[in-house]
């Protein structure tokens, strides 16, 4: 039986400091599941810093721990050259569009789940 | 005879209207301000010069002595005697007209900068009086440029301001085919086509530097590590460093005082005065100055707060990331058996890709 988890998570507009650091505290527990397939929809992403490649790789990286796959898909232009000159655009397999991705994964649409990340940084209380 | 010339330095895109007298009249008659990464398109740097003086260097060289600038719009950069608003140009430029006809010229050159044009004057003034023009414009294949030849005492004579009667002249005009090169610089692709241009040598601009190698010009006090890799033609800018295992090729032009990071790729792009561009990069088809970057190809700006990628060269900075730099080193070592591990050091930074190149390069040879 196949115990693949397929999720497809939507990143927002802004992928850059505190932003992301909330972002991959949000995707963690989806890396963790069961030869998990995660694609990354970052046809939102309009801006896009080293912390965010950061997170993507390291996101790759726990991905491949749990035998599991990770894909980037539907990429803006404003992504695609962050990726480009940091050299990543060979690192991933990117696709042109979500469900291309999908269906690469060998699965149908629409039997994934869509997790969309909130772009809101949640309010840290002050140092005492 | 004497000939005399006014150097407009635009503040829009030229509209349509062929008119040069009807220009400016404020933001809304154009398409909008000709900019290029937050500065005037004619003030960056084409090989080691910016445009506008490039074009006072080649109108002296024509013979004519007598030359202002005027800027439309209180366009930055311009020196200050010059500098206008958008309501003072006309009768700055009414009273430099004046100034000349004062002086006795017989011709007046006027031109709009905005785009790049090389022509031949004698050949200009040959055709001008040859069929006793009163004001000849100038025009390429693709329509009129914002350059203009005008008969003096025809602006001697008449009531009103000079641009009026400068603009009775307009229907007169004939056209005078230009076919020497002509770049209209409208956008980013224009200009990054005047540098590529300008390194094959199909223009008339010269690099700002010394020929190092074939094809390959530096200004004075550049520093170009002796692993790097110049594929000429290339342009390296006057106190520019190139670091260790840095790659220049297909046409590319770094401008002066820039810092390019050990290995770094620079493709089919210009990069502009004092800019940083980080360790282990990969900038291609791209305009770059300072944080910001133009992609010609997906026809976005993108904006880097993140000074270790890119940014003014001025600006602070620590170790790229880890990750980063190790996924980055190790796509070098792909062919290798034994990558070699980043050390969060800047030496051992630098070391790991020159040395991931160096062994790139044997298994490519």
């Amino acid at each position: 039986m196949d115990t693949r988890s397929t999720i497809v998570v939507k990143l927002p507009e802004c992928m850059a400091g505190k932003v992301v650091r909330a972002i991959a505290r949000q995707i963690n527990p989806g890396l963790s599941l069961d030869h998990p397939c995660v694609i990354i929809d970052m046809s939102n992403v309009r801006q896009m810093d080293t912390t965010a490649v950061d997170m993507l790789l390291h996101c790759m990286v726990e991905v491949a721990r749990h035998d599991g796959e990770l894909k980037l898909a539907g990429l803006s232009p404003e992504a695609a050259t962050v990726l480009e000159l940091t050299r990543m655009d060979r690192v991933f397999e990117i696709f042109p569009t979500v469900p291309e991705a999908v269906t690469s994964s060998g699965y149908e649409l629409p039997q994934f789940d869509t997790v969309s990340v909130a772009e809101e940084v949640p309010q840290q209380p002050a140092a005492a | 005879m004497q000939i005399a010339a006014i150097v407009t330095i635009a503040d829009e895109i030229a509209n349509e209207s062929p008119n040069p007298a009807s220009r400016p009249t404020g933001r809304s008659s154009g398409t909008g301000p000709q900019l290029l990464l937050g500065c005037p398109t004619v003030f960056w740097d084409v090989l080691g010069q910016n445009i506008v003086d490039r074009t006072l260097s080649r109108l002296r060289r024509l013979g004519i002595e007598q030359i202002s600038t005027l800027s439309e719009a209180g366009t930055p950069g311009v020196n200050a005697a010059h500098a206008t608003s958008a309501a003072t140009f006309w009768p700055a430029w009414d009273k430099l007209v004046s100034h000349y006809l004062n002086q006795g010229i017989d011709l007046l050159l006027l031109a709009r900068l905005g785009p790049y044009v090389e022509f031949d004057l004698d050949d200009l003034v040959r055709f001008h009086r040859g069929i006793g023009s009163r004001l000849t414009q100038f025009y390429d294949g693709k329509g009129a440029l914002d350059l203009v030849l005008v008969e003096a005492e025809q602006l001697r004579d008449g009531a009103g301001s000079f641009r009026s009667r400068l603009s009775s002249l307009i229907p007169q005009r004939l056209r005078y085919r230009n076919n020497r090169y002509t770049n209209r610089l409208r956008d980013a692709s224009d200009f990054r086509k005047l540098a590529h241009d300008a390194l094959l040598g199909q223009c008339d601009i010269q690099p700002v530097g010394t020929e190092i190698r074939p094809h390959v010009w530096a200004g004075p006090n550049t520093r170009i590590d002796s692993s790097a890799i110049l594929e000429g033609p290339a342009f390296i800018g006057a106190g520019t460093c190139v670091g260790a295992a840095c790659r220049i090729t297909q046409a590319s032009s770094i401008e002066r005082q820039c810092d390019i990071d050990a290995g770094t790729s620079i493709d089919d792009s210009c990069i502009f005065p004092g800019t940083y561009v980080g360790m282990g990069l990969s900038v291609s088809h791209s305009l770059v100055a300072g944080s910001r970057l133009v992609h010609l190809q997906r026809n976005v700006e993108v904006d880097f707060p993140d000074a270790r990628l890119i940014g003014p060269k001025s600006a602070p900075r620590g170790l790229m990331p880890q990750n980063l730099l190790r996924t980055a080193t190790s796509l070098l070592w792909r062919q290798a058996k034994n990558a070699p591990s980043a050390v969060p050091t800047r030496s051992s930074q630098t070391a790991s890709l020159v040395t991931s190149s160096r062994w790139l390069g044997k298994f490519s040879s």
